[in-house]
């Protein structure tokens, strides 16, 4: 089977498995509303520290909503006794990490749907005017995210007070690509030329390709028994 | 001419030291504890409960 | 062996207190509150030399698998947490009286305080992880992730304080300092050059002492 076969073989299960579940999801969403009120509720009062703050709440949001579901990307494997499948994988394990982490984007992709599309309609974000150029910044973002948070999330899989764990590892390390993703949305959302965001462009691609190729070469060690 | 704060440059290096003393201490510690025995092992070790 | 080098160590330390204190002058702008910096700044020098050698034989066990490269890796992130822990309780003792707070976040704080934390998870996941060969693979995949990611930190870091926003604060340390401060410096990071790669040398002993008496 060739490596993308295999890759899209593990997307295909992972969105069947949700789909029909919808656990991820339902959760994501709920999460996300409620996050919206609670920023209501403390910087409501103040419109102008509100939309100051907003591209960082915004980040935040799908931070904190995108963390639930990469904790979980593989505790199903792990709770329903099918790591050993994962390990009999023909072939490299890379096409496993790929496709996990294909699948973690969709997750995050969606996430990020729901959040800018609640912070336009309650929150009067003109998302529009920073279009083309968000959309760069949140891929670029997210496959960072995505990466890190894969592999992690294999590791801690296997490690007791994983849900403690792997939110420990991963924030620290995405400090770089938050600060990437934050400084330039709240560029482009102020209406400023994608240009103008060049240098935290260049780190979340430097980021990304450090982040993945990590990735690629130690998840199989991370697999192992 | 700027105050010189001698409280803090003191505060500092004790706070240096007690790091990095403590740090030598629990090594020193932990060396011990290998070299001799306790008494759970050496129970363990005679086949008592 | 390991104890002659904490003998060379301790001696070097004394000779580091004594360029401190002794021979380095009174700065001209900070008065001598700027007499932290010698332990300070030599402190997040070794910190970094020592996360270095964590990714050195972080890699190098992945590849290898010899227990003394993950013993080796071992002993040197607890040692950089121990110095950079020393960096930044210094660096906030030296803040407060110069700046006027305990913490600032401006860049050099900020990314020591987030590579802090990495190689504090680096340690967490050995100690949460029950079987330890699965503790050293996971570990060793920590330390490279967090090791490589110290540089984007760095950068990513200094551009948010400093682009679209002057520089504040007075660089922490000597700029065009004259010899006797560099000297001062010098001495002292040698002194804990050599005090942390004792450090490093007898827990990496003990940790094989630990491993063999398990065995």
């Amino acid at each position: 089977m060739s490596f993308a076969r295999r890759t899209f073989a593990v997307v295909w299960k992972d969105v069947v498995v949700e789909r029909r579940s919808k656990e991820t999801v339902t959760a994501v969403l709920f999460f996300s509303v409620l996050l919206l009120f609670v920023f209501e509720f403390t910087l409501g009062g103040d419109r102008d520290r509100l939309t100051g703050v907003l591209p960082g709440l915004l980040w935040l949001a799908v931070l904190l909503a995108g963390l639930l579901g990469l904790g979980r990307s593989f505790v199903l494997e792990r709770d329903n006794d099918c790591w050993e499948a994962l390990l009999l994988t023909p072939g490299d394990k890379g096409a496993v990490y790929v496709g996990k982490l294909l699948g973690n984007l969709l997750l995050m992709g969606l996430v990020e749907v729901i959040v800018l599309a609640l912070f336009t309609l309650f929150m009067n974000v003109d998302v529009a005017r920073a279009m083309p150029g968000l959309l760069l910044v949140l891929l670029l973002g997210t496959l960072g995210i995505a990466a890190v948070g894969t592999l992690f999330g294999a590791m801690t899989a296997h490690v007791r007070a994983r849900e403690l764990l792997f939110p420990v590892l991963l924030l620290p390390v995405l400090v770089p690509v938050l600060l990437a993703i934050v400084k330039s949305t709240d560029a482009l959302l102020a209406g400023q030329p994608l240009g103008s965001v060049d240098h935290w462009l260049k780190l979340l691609v430097a980021a990304d390709v450090i982040y993945v190729v990590a990735g690629l070469l130690t998840f199989d060690v991370l697999l192992e028994g | 001419m700027t105050a010189d704060h001698w409280g803090f440059v003191a505060a500092a290096y004790i706070v240096a030291a007690l790091a990095l003393g403590g740090y030598w201490r629990r090594l020193v510690h932990m060396e011990k504890n290998l070299k001799t025995p306790t008494l759970r092992s050496a129970r363990r070790r005679s086949g008592a409960r | 062996m390991t104890r002659w080098l904490g003998i060379v160590a301790l001696v070097a330390v004394v000779a580091g207190l004594v360029m401190s204190f002794g021979v380095a002058p009174r700065e001209l702008t900070q008065g001598n509150v700027q007499r932290i910096m010698y332990v300070h700044v030599p402190a997040v020098w070794v910190a970094y030399l020592a996360f270095f050698v964590v990714l050195g034989a972080s890699v190098a066990y992945l590849w290898s698998r010899e227990p003394g490269a993950d013993r080796a890796a071992h002993a040197a992130a607890e040692v950089g947490v121990v110095f950079l822990g020393v960096n930044i309780a210094t660096g906030a003792i030296w803040g407060k009286p110069t700046w006027g707070t305990w913490w600032t976040w401006d860049a050099r704080l900020t990314s020591v305080a987030v590579v802090f934390v990495i190689f504090i998870g680096y340690l967490l996941v050995r100690r949460m992880t029950d079987d330890p060969e699965r503790g050293a693979r996971f570990a060793a995949v920590v330390g490279i992730v967090g090791a490589l990611n110290v540089p984007l930190v760095h950068f990513s870091v200094y551009w948010w304080r400093t682009l679209h926003q002057p520089p504040t604060f007075m660089k922490p340390g000597p700029s065009a300092a004259p010899a006797s401060i560099r000297a001062a410096l010098l001495v002292n990071f040698a002194a804990l050059l050599l005090l942390g790669a004792y450090f490093i040398a007898k827990r990496y002993t003990l940790l094989r002492a630990e491993q063999e008496a398990a065995a």
